[in-house]
């Protein structure tokens, strides 16, 4: 352990302005777990669709209705981001992007690509 | 299962991660090339020998892939012991439980 440190510590998230990589990583941070928590209706939804012709007929009603067709937006968007950002994380591990100015600027391809992918999924899932 | 921690914990992420793309994108191009209609068509797609195991292995992966995300989120958040022996608890039940759903829903249809 460190000795007693009397420095102030000023780590106030909201007031410090955080770099495009930052949020990028924090957004993916959120989307993971909200992949995780639709996991369990994904699940419940395969089980239906796979289980009878009742079934699935069952989920396609329940994806018919608005407020499915919201959550599946907002689930494919996420698994959008993740997917993108997961990527971008492993061309940097295999060390490509790694340098600060590269690496912002493949987080605002995500960033972009993100919006890109809303704008799609809302396109598919309304049509 | 060994613990996942440190670099083993790191190595999981990023292979599950890499197949997990593959997938995706495996299933997508299936499903533009040879798109499944009705019931029969989208059982038929989703129990093709190669694609039943590729999803099996996509779902072991993926919740695995979850357990090590839902714990670093756990762990960076949660610093009260009980609070986060508790919330991982039910963190490892709930994936084993999925699991086992998959797997049935997968034999089932198999």
């Amino acid at each position: 352990m460190l000795k007693k440190n009397k420095r102030p510590v000023f780590l106030e998230l909201t007031r410090i302005r955080q770099p495009i990589s930052a949020l990028i990583s924090i957004a993916h941070r959120i989307a993971g777990i909200v992949l995780f928590l639709a996991l369990p209706f994904a699940i419940y939804l395969l089980d239906l669709s796979l289980g009878s012709q009742q079934g699935y007929d069952r989920v396609q009603a329940i994806l018919s209705h608005g407020s499915a067709k919201l959550a599946v937006i907002l689930i494919l968007w996420a698994l959008a981001h993740h997917v993108f950002a997961g990527l971008r994380v492993l061309l940097i591990d295999i060390g490509v992007g790694v340098e600060r100015e590269e690496a912002r600027r493949t987080a605002w391809v995500i960033a972009i690509g993100s919006v890109v992918a809303l704008v799609m999924m809302a396109g598919i899932v309304l049509w | 299962m060994a613990r996942a921690h440190g670099l083993r914990a790191w190595l999981i992420q990023r292979l599950s991660a890499a197949y997990m793309i593959l997938y995706l994108l495996f299933f997508l191009l299936s499903l533009i090339a040879r798109t499944p209609h009705g019931f029969e068509g989208w059982r038929g797609f989703m129990t093709a020998p190669l694609m039943s195991a590729a999803t099996f292995l996509l779902f072991l992966l993926l919740l695995i892939h979850a357990w090590v995300g839902m714990r670093d989120v756990v762990m960076d958040y949660m610093h009260a012991f009980k609070l986060r022996f508790t919330v991982l608890t039910l963190i490892a039940g709930g994936l084993i439980a999925m699991g086992a759903w998959v797997l049935q829903i997968l034999v089932r249809t198999a």
